[in-house]
């Protein structure tokens, strides 16, 4: 058996999502693919972790990870099989498992974010067969936060007449909206509004035509096309229009919500991803940071060092594409640009969350004017139903935009969101946890196509997966490749002779 | 995860997740293809395009056994599996090559991975490959002694095997198979039945609802 080839058609750096569905395609397309990750686990910002990773990542300092890893290898060197590693930093709390096999039924997932049932990314896994080996299960509720209190998001005529979320005045408004979303078709004018062109017409002015008033936009604009500000309003109704009708048909197709989540958490997703990729020839090695990326006279990538993941010798291969995601350009301001900051604090709870009616896993939405700010508080959780977490516990997630990065107390920006967790003013169980971790968000500053690095951008605010992935998949595909990428639906078993 | 599924009152049918682990080239997609269609190739490139089969024997007259065989991909080569390959395996079969010595130490690390990551009641068998290579006694690099003793104090089945001749390739997963513990109910995880039938099937329309899953 060979060890790494002289040559890839792509190098791809990181397995975050964005790159394993990537790695996947382009295997599937017959390319050959490497795929390295300076981590010890496969999926980047977009892993699930478990309890000990989740130690050494948020309680552990550098020096006891670095510490960690120097002993690892030097285990490895001695090939001794009997000694178990001692560790360098702390072990959980006792409470959440005292070895190994139940630290494993913890699969904590960084962005914590949902699928929308009928979206895009749902339409890619089911096409390239990787719904097969993945569990998806719904999410029991969406809600959205009115003066304090969470109540369901309607998405009905029905639940319109029945919802104590809109006033008794807008309710026929709301009906009328949402007869208008549920018959839209693009190609037939009979279902269109009249005076409201959707390339013309703003957002903000499509509300009027319906007689909307300023709560039932918000809920409708921040809940239904989940967006974490108003700046959408005065851009054509487009796109909030298609987002409000996706968040419907979603609805419509399982009935409790329209967001999907796999069984054993997000970092499900790369997993499979990385393993079809695998399936079709593609090659995976963790633990295995980017030393450089090599140019040749024109500027364009020519090949990709790295330390061997085995015999840590450095290795030289040649290829003339690779993606990688901006973790591995940090401080490279010719590579990528920072667009912003979220803090999100992923809270592990014994109860569920007061107003949901108990349920096993929801989103939450607290609108921004709800609580004097420009973003919202985003709020996901899900519970042991998902095996992410042993029974009894749940695992929810509050995110946000900061917004005055200056007054240097980004976690006060969560208190609502804390509040609404049962978890205001600092309170904390014996058997509960706070893992909170400011995330900086960058996008690439060239489009690659000069010199053959496609960058992804980083995962966004919001606790759903369309806007981000798919687009930019769908982007850098066509960047690399120089056409749009046409995913054909598997009829056959991907792995099977 | 077992799905014992009664068709009748005497049948019991049940199927488990079976995976392979050990070095590169220790024959391991080829003592899969052996046991599943009975096939062997001289020339087999590492493994591509293959690495989910399933294979079903009949212990005796009532009970029938499927196994869902999970084969690495190849990303045991730098160490690269991913979790989600061991979590919920209800089995596995760790091969190494009698003609390597090294093989065997990295046949013992995979089993201590095994044990401290995986379901802590998994049934695993050490299968010392390429038998057939015995023939010239001088090619042999690990005593049967040797490994049978580790096996023992280890707690596992132990088999030298052949995918080339077939020699005691059936015989390793019927043992594994009878050591399965049949009648054990409820979600060990695994497929749809996990998600306690709130798996949403994507193929259907609107609003189906999946009751488990006959994968």
């Amino acid at each position: 058996m060979g060890d790494f080839n002289e040559e890839y058609d792509v190098v791809i750096v990181g397995t975050g999502l964005t790159e394993c569905i990537l790695s996947g395609v382009f295997g599937a397309e017959g390319k050959k693919v490497l795929n390295i990750d300076k981590n010890s686990y496969y999926g980047g910002e977009s892993a699930s972790l478990n309890m000990l990773e989740m130690w050494k990542k948020f309680r552990w300092t550098e020096d006891q990870r670095r510490k960690e890893i120097e002993k690892a290898k030097a285990e490895e060197e001695r090939k001794s099989v009997d000694a178990t590693p001692g560790m360098a930093g702390s072990e959980p709390p006792a409470v959440f498992g005292t070895k190994p096999s139940e630290w494993n039924q913890w699969h904590i997932s960084l962005v914590p974010k949902f699928l929308m049932a009928d979206g895009e990314l749902t339409n890619v896994l089911h096409k390239t067969g990787v719904t097969r080996y993945i569990d998806l299960l719904q999410v029991g509720g969406s809600y959205v936060v009115k003066k304090g209190t969470p109540y369901k998001v309607p998405s009905t005529r029905m639940e319109a007449v029945t919802s104590s979320l809109v006033s008794l005045f807008q309710k026929n408004h709301l009906q009328a909206f949402l007869q208008f979303i549920a018959n839209y078709k693009e190609d037939d004018s009979t279902t269109h509004k009249q005076g409201l062109d959707l390339d013309k017409t703003t957002m903000r002015e499509a509300y009027k035509l319906f007689s909307l008033d300023a709560w039932t936009s918000e809920f409708i604009g921040h809940a239904m096309a989940l967006y974490v500000d108003d700046s959408y309003l005065d851009r054509p109704a487009r796109e909030p229009i298609e987002r409000i009708i996706l968040y419907v048909r979603s609805m419509a197709r399982f009935g409790k919500s329209p967001y999907i989540f796999p069984l054993h958490g997000l970092g499900e997703l790369p997993e499979r991803f990385s393993f079809l990729s695998a399936v079709y020839g593609g090659t995976y090695a963790l633990n295995t940071p980017l030393q450089e990326i090599l140019y040749d006279e024109n500027g364009q990538v020519s090949g990709v060092k790295f330390p061997h993941p085995n015999t840590k010798e450095e290795v030289t291969v040649k290829t003339k594409k690779v993606v990688a995601d901006p973790s591995y350009f940090l401080g490279d301001e010719k590579k990528i640009r920072h667009v912003g900051q979220l803090i999100r604090a992923i809270c592990v709870l014994t109860h569920p969350i007061e107003g949901t009616e108990m349920a096993d896993s929801a989103q939450i939405i607290i609108p921004a004017s709800q609580i004097g700010r420009r973003h919202d508080i985003y709020i996901s959780l899900v519970s042991s139903t998902f095996n992410v977490c042993p029974k009894g516990f749940y695992l929810a997630s509050v995110s946000t935009v900061i917004e005055n990065p200056s007054a240097g107390n980004p976690h006060a920006e969560l208190e609502p969101g804390f509040e609404r967790l049962g978890l205001g003013s600092g309170r904390l169980g014996d058997r509960e946890e706070k893992f909170i971790q400011v995330v900086d968000l960058y996008e690439p500053v060239e489009d690659g196509t000069k010199d053959n690095v496609f960058i992804s951008r980083s995962y966004d605010a919001s606790t759903h997966f369309e806007t981000c992935t798919v687009d930019d998949v769908k982007d850098i595909y066509k960047r690399l490749v120089g056409k749009d990428l046409l995913i054909e639906e598997r009829k056959e078993e991907p792995v099977e002779e | 995860m077992a799905h014992p599924r009664a068709s009748t009152q005497s049948q019991r049918f049940a199927q488990f997740k079976l995976v392979l682990l050990g070095e590169s080239a220790v024959g391991k997609s080829s003592l899969v293809l052996r046991f599943v269609k009975d096939q062997f190739d001289d020339y087999r490139e590492s493994t591509i395009g293959a690495a989910f089969l399933t294979q079903t024997i009949a212990l005796d007259e009532t009970t029938t056994i499927k196994f869902e065989i999970w084969d690495t991909a190849g990303q045991e080569r730098y160490k690269s599996l991913a979790p989600m390959y061991y979590r919920n395996a209800n089995c596995a079969v760790v091969v190494y090559d009698i003609t390597q010595a090294s093989s065997l130490d990295k046949a013992k690390a995979w089993v201590k991975e095994l044990q401290r990551q995986a379901n802590e009641n998994i049934v695993i068998a050490l299968a010392g490959n390429k038998l057939d290579l015995a023939s010239d006694p001088s090619k042999r690099a690990v005593e049967t002694a040797e490994a049978e003793a580790y096996a023992r104090e280890a707690g596992l089945l132990f088999f030298e095997t052949s995918a080339k001749t077939a020699e005691n390739v059936k015989e390793l997963f019927t043992a594994i198979a009878k050591k399965l513990p049949l009648d054990q109910q409820g979600p060990r995880g695994g497929r749809a039945g996990g998600a306690g039938g709130r798996g949403v099937d994507l193929k259907g329309g609107s609003a189906a609802q999946q009751q488990g899953c006959n994968c």
